[in-house]
């Protein structure tokens, strides 16, 4: 290995809502290899690569490149010093072409004209180059993840880039494309490229990485080399303790379908069905876990069952009774609590206030109300509990939710949800990109709901959190139920991905079984 | 102290601030065209205070913007902006000396009346854009402004062959009978008995807002539409609801000025109240509650300014330009920002170096 | 109703449609460059008005018209700036700022025509220039279609000119391409170190141009003075023109010529002994009926498209 290609010492970065997102991180990589940057969520990996590619800017701290001091306000300066990144969020505009996506900002001309011909030649000649096959003139918006994630890479080098951050690239791809995205990688670093790779799924880091970086809550807790740490080391410095990934779950003890979804197919509307004649029941008393590679029909089918999607065909029943054409309103009187997975759209509001975010399925009950009248009293009384039991942390009910961190966020979410009688709980991502302490609470708060005998739905594409937690589990595969076991735990994860990436499905009869139709 | 105390401190501050400078820029384009500029700072600035009758002005003037300011809080609640309000207080204005004219009525019935009439009407009306953003998605801003347009002509259709008086040489209603005339409260102005439904619309639409769950559920529509959907709130009622209080405010606010300070209706143009009810709104923060003291203060400039233009050689129109300068100065969340992130990162580091307290 | 028909397929009448599309033809373009760079003007109204103002009162003063023309646009160009400044610069709400651009607009002219010609109701007393018709060779001989399409204004020929700009503009450049990539994904563009402030700034400009070119329109060529207030809604309607053109220039100018229809009934009608009054409420209803059958007939083209894309899917299963 050789000296440094890129150095950061002694970065600080507030941002403007006050959280400290990195305090004083040293942070080094070498020429040509692929170096690891570790940490739980919200531990400020994001923000110290945005330093690097000019989107945020460090309230103190230096950074060197090859040896020189630089100063980098933004991504021009970091494509000058030839740093490339790849975001999680695909930065590319949907509606332009795979060729002026990638000749965006660098336009070969003809005249003042834009000169098409030769930026789809350019394409094809880098794309020949690197070895990654794209259709220059496909339409971007037409394009599979894991070609957009292609573009995005060779975007990068299109613009000379020889040190790339890939900002967790695997988070969205398939099995097969990460792999797939690895070789690639590796086939960077002998062409003398250097990766910056974050990621906090070890295994991944373990098999691709030469060095780690971890960082926890801000801190720098050091650099490894890979070959050198132990998994168990690399998460105890993440979370600062010993994980403990084993859920504690008595038996089940199934009684009665309070969920019962029949014949129930989406897309009419769409360019394809997202769901297919999809039939099954939870019952009460048991986690049902439905696992698959997201955008399989996952989402829309929550949205339905919640009532934020009108349905087109087919039946649902909660506690019995026909929902299909409920409200939401209806649905939650119903006794249903949704965990949904994007926080800050359908999960809370950020510049309302804790308080404002707790009541807001219920400001018109007898819990915040009187009559037309919300009591301040109640409301005060109400969230403080809700603060209490749930471990949120914050000065008070009336800190706004922006303030806080993703999991004290994500608490506040399941809080409201959690709170109150209920007889289905619906669980999509329950917690994603948050900590493992708050991760474990929400955790065992669905056990216990189960245990009082609520039905619990439960949609992960966390393998580890969907095989641990699951007491039966049903797979989606293309909008349809490919899979159904009654005992998850005797499931290993080789035959799970089978089912998840379609290569294997059960019989008619086997799937069936989900609707416990004697 | 915390976070959200500091920055409620420092919009106040800003607030300030941006009225400061917006009455500078007055001061120097007053200087720039009057051959007595010190005069017109003067007449502008003390003017409101010199007579009772200027004073009442003020107070006239302050409770028409009152009920726009109000409606453009309700309306803008829910996130969406419609500037349904100029138009309804033209039109409601227009109804109420309609009903006037002609409903026969006379004592309370015949202002009851003619106040109901333009509110409901008027919240109807102001309803039309909001259901076709919901159901069409029709821009909201284009259609209500242009709906404005409509009520204008239509009014004034209404006006030249419906009420127009034929015996007064000029485009005016017949005479508002007396009986739907409001009383005046202080003598020498015209301060009428609308300053205290005015004061009544202000303590009810806060506590809708601030104090009940319809008005929590408008907000919560406001800051995220789709938590708010997630969290069970009919969007399209509450919405619509929002968008009728609006005008039905509006609408008020119109009859309480033409039944108030006119002994006819003959606006030939929008009143320009509609415009004043978003500034006012815009200083106060969307909240209802500091509205008293924003249309005051708008108010006071605004009178300022009529009698500047009466006694100097500087046209009122002034202020407008003034007024909306201080909305892109308090609306600019850019002014100042630099300053603000300096006080919360020293805020943080002061709170660190003490044993710390929360962890929000 | 004979006259009416007679005069509906007059040539002076599809001449007339011509002419008063014209300033919403140029506000329609104002609209689309800067939704492009993904900023709502509606400060266009008021842009139109500064513009016009300035470019009577340059041009009494300079006593030349093209000279005027250059300092109505640079207004145009600064309110657009502004605009920029405001909602780009400073993070100000695009509605907030829109509004109050409009009123600073709206107040701003009245008090400069005061100050200058101590009138407030119009530049009457001012001795300004207007700018020329022009007539076209060849084509302004032959009959009837010499008389629709020759001796316009030229910002007539200028507004048609403009759609074509624009469509190259748009399509056909680096800078076209980087306004569009920065209006629909702004952090995409900037990730390749563009600076889409920067970006929008330009559109805004360009915004700001050519809504000064439909206000000098109106005070220099349809009127040879400037008005207060004499936009009355052109600006808005310029916006409903653009937003039910589908995005595309060619849309919006077709879009506005429909509005200048609507504009040029109501002009004729009142020769017909209809109330004035509802013939000047034509342009706004149209408007906002104009904006809910394009959102009928946009939610119906995409209902079909997908069956197509369907259609075609099964064809690629089956």
């Amino acid at each position: 290995m050789s000296e440094p290609v890129l150095s950061m010492k002694g970065i600080t970065k507030i941002y403007g809502n006050g959280i400290l997102a990195n305090d004083k991180v040293d942070f080094s990589v070498n020429a040509g290899e692929i170096h690891a940057l570790m940490g739980e969520n919200g531990a400020g990996k994001s923000t110290l690569m945005k330093m690097i590619f000019g989107i945020e800017h460090p309230d103190e701290g230096e950074i060197y490149c090859r040896g020189q001091k630089v100063e980098i306000n933004s991504p021009t300066d970091a494509l000058k010093l030839g740093i490339g990144m790849v975001h999680q969020h695909f930065m590319l505009v949907p509606s332009l072409s795979v060729a002026e996506n990638m000749v965006l900002r660098s336009e070969p001309r003809k005249g003042m004209f834009l000169d098409m011909e030769k930026a789809v030649a350019e394409t094809e000649a880098i794309s020949q180059k690197y070895n990654l096959p794209i259709d220059a003139r496909a339409r971007v918006s037409d394009l599979a993840v894991g070609m957009k994630q292609r573009v995005e890479i060779l975007k990068a080098l299109y613009r000379g880039a020889n040190i790339l951050i890939l900002d967790e690239p695997t988070a969205v791809l398939t099995p097969q494309e990460t792999s797939e995205l690895f070789k690639q990688l590796k086939l960077l670093r002998e062409q003398g490229h250097t990766v910056i790779f974050i990621s906090h799924k070890i295994r991944e880091i373990k098999e691709l990485c030469d060095r780690i970086t971890i960082l926890r809550s801000g801190r720098s807790m050091g650099v490894y080399n890979v070959d050198e740490v132990s998994v168990e080391d690399i998460s105890r410095l993440m979370v600062g303790r010993d994980v403990v990934s084993k859920i504690d779950k008595a038996p089940k003890h199934p009684g009665a379908p309070v969920l019962e979804v029949k014949n129930l197919s989406y897309g009419y509307a769409q360019e394809k069905m997202m769901l297919k004649n999809v039939n099954f029941s939870a019952r009460g008393g048991e986690i049902l876990g439905i696992a698959g590679v997201e955008g399989n029909g996952q989402r829309e089918l929550i949205e339905i069952i919640t009532g934020l999607r009108p349905i087109e065909d087919g039946t649902i029943k909660i506690g019995g009774k026909d929902s299909s054409h409920f409200t939401v309103r209806q649905i939650r009187d119903a006794k249903v609590g949704h965990i949904p997975q994007d926080r800050l759209t359908y999960g809370a509001a950020g510049d309302s206030t804790i308080a404002e975010n707790l009541i807001s399925d219920k400001s018109d009950s007898p819990t915040v109300s009187n009559g037309p009248f919300l009591s301040a009293k109640k409301i005060k009384d109400y969230c403080t509990r809700l603060i209490r039991d749930f471990e949120i942390k914050c000065a008070d009910e009336n800190v706004l939710v922006r303030m806080l961190s993703g999991g004290n966020m994500q608490k506040v979410v399941v809080a409201r949800e959690l709170t109150g009688d209920l007889s289905l709980v619906i669980a999509d991502q329950p917690t994603r990109g948050i900590d493992v302490g708050t991760a474990k609470a929400i955790h065992e708060k669905l056990v216990e709901l189960r245990d009082s005998g609520v039905a619990v739905l439960l949609v992960s594409a966390d393998l580890n959190e969907i095989m641990e937690l699951s007491d039966s589990m049903i797979v989606m595969y293309d909008g349809e139920i490919v899979a159904y076991f009654e005992d998850a735990s005797t499931l290993t994860e080789a035959e799970l991905g089978q089912y998840m990436l379609g290569v294997q499905r059960q019989t008619e009869d086997e799937i069936r079984e989900v609707c416990y139709e004697q | 102290m915390s976070n959200k105390k500091l920055l409620q401190f420092f919009g106040v501050i800003k607030t300030m601030l941006a009225i400061l400078i917006a009455m500078v820029l007055a001061f120097l384009f007053i200087m720039m065209v009057s051959k007595e500029p010190l005069a017109a700072i003067k007449s502008f600035l003390t003017g409101p205070f010199s007579t009772v009758r200027r004073f009442g002005n003020l107070i006239e003037y302050f409770i028409p913007v009152c009920f726009t300011a109000l409606g453009v809080c309700v309306m803008f609640s829910v996130g969406m902006s419609s500037v349904i309000g100029e138009g309804s207080v033209f039109f409601g204005g227009l109804l109420a000396a309609w009903v006037a004219i002609s409903s026969g009525f006379t004592g309370m019935p015949a202002k009851l009346s003619s106040f109901l009439m333009a509110g409901a009407v008027c919240g109807v009306v102001a309803m039309i854009p909001m259901y076709l953003k919901l159901k069409f998605d029709a821009d909201l801003f284009v259609g209500s402004l242009m709906l404005n347009y409509v009520l204008l002509y239509l009014g004034l259709y209404i006006l030249n062959y419906v009420i127009r008086d034929p015996d007064v040489g000029m485009t005016a209603s017949y005479a508002i009978p007396s009986g739907a005339v409001l009383g005046t409260l202080f003598k020498g102005t015209k301060v009428t008995s609308a300053l205290i439904l005015a004061i009544v619309a202000m303590v009810l639409v806060y506590v809708l807002m601030d104090k009940t769950h319809i008005g929590y559920k408008m907000r919560l529509i406001g800051s995220n539409m789709k938590f708010a959907k997630y969290s069970g709130v009919n969007i399209f009622a509450m919405c619509m609801l929002s968008s009728f209080l609006g005008g039905f405010l509006s609408g008020v606010g119109g009859a309480a000025e033409i039944l108030g300070r006119h002994n006819r209706f003959q606006w030939m143009a929008l009143p320009g109240f509609g415009w004043d009810g978003i500034l006012i709104a815009t200083i106060a923060g969307f909240k209802p509650k500091f509205v008293p003291i924003a249309a005051l203060f708008i108010a006071y400039i605004k009178t300022g300014a009529d009698i500047m233009n009466r006694t100097s050689d500087v046209a009122s129109e002034l202020v407008v330009v003034i007024q909306a300068f201080m909305i892109l100065l308090i609306a600019a969340k850019g002014f100042l920002a630099g300053t603000q992130q300096k006080l919360i990162v020293k805020n943080i580091k002061a709170a660190a170096a003490q044993p710390a307290e929360s962890e929000a | 109703m004979n006259g009416f028909w007679s005069v509906i397929f007059s040539a002076g009448f599809v001449a007339t449609i011509i002419r008063v599309t014209t300033p919403i033809i140029f506000a329609s373009m104002a609209c689309l460059i800067a939704k492009k760079a993904g900023v709502r003007n509606i400060t266009i109204e008021g842009t139109m008005l500064v513009s016009a103002l300035a470019g009577v009162v340059a041009s009494a003063y300079l006593k030349n018209v093209w000279l005027a023309v250059l300092i109505g646009m640079l207004a145009g160009v600064g309110i657009g700036l502004f605009l920029g400044y405001f909602h780009i610069i400073m993070d100000t709400d695009i509605w907030l700022t829109g509004i109050a651009i409009n009123l600073i607009a709206n107040g701003g002219t009245v008090f400069a025509m005061f100050a200058i010609t101590g009138d407030k109701g119009s530049t009457a007393s001012l001795a300004s220039l207007t700018v020329p018709n022009i007539n076209i060779p060849i084509i302004k001989d032959i009959p009837i279609l010499g008389e629709i399409l020759s001796g316009h204004s030229f910002f007539t020929y200028l507004a048609i000119v403009s759609v074509i700009v624009m469509y190259v503009l748009l399509y056909k450049t680096p800078l076209g391409l980087r306004i569009r990539a920065v209006g629909e994904y702004s952090m995409a563009a900037e990730s390749v170190g563009e600076n889409s402030n920067r970006i929008k700034l330009i559109a805004l400009a360009l915004s700001g141009m050519f809504a000064s070119f439909g206000g000098m329109f109106m005070s220099m060529s349809y009127a040879s003075r400037f008005v207060r207030d004499m936009m009355a809604g052109r600006g808005f309607i310029g916006i409903a023109a653009e937003s039910m053109g589908g995005g595309h220039p060619f849309g919006a100018a077709f879009a506005a010529a429909i509005f200048g229809v609507a504009d040029a009934l109501a002009n004729v009608l009142q020769s017909f002994s209809i109330p004035s009054e509802l013939l000047l409420m034509i342009p706004y209803l149209a408007t906002i009926v104009g904006l809910v059958l394009y959102s009928i007939r946009r939610q119906e083209a995409e209902k079909k498209r997908i069956q197509k894309m369907r259609q075609s899917n099964t064809v690629k299963e089956g």
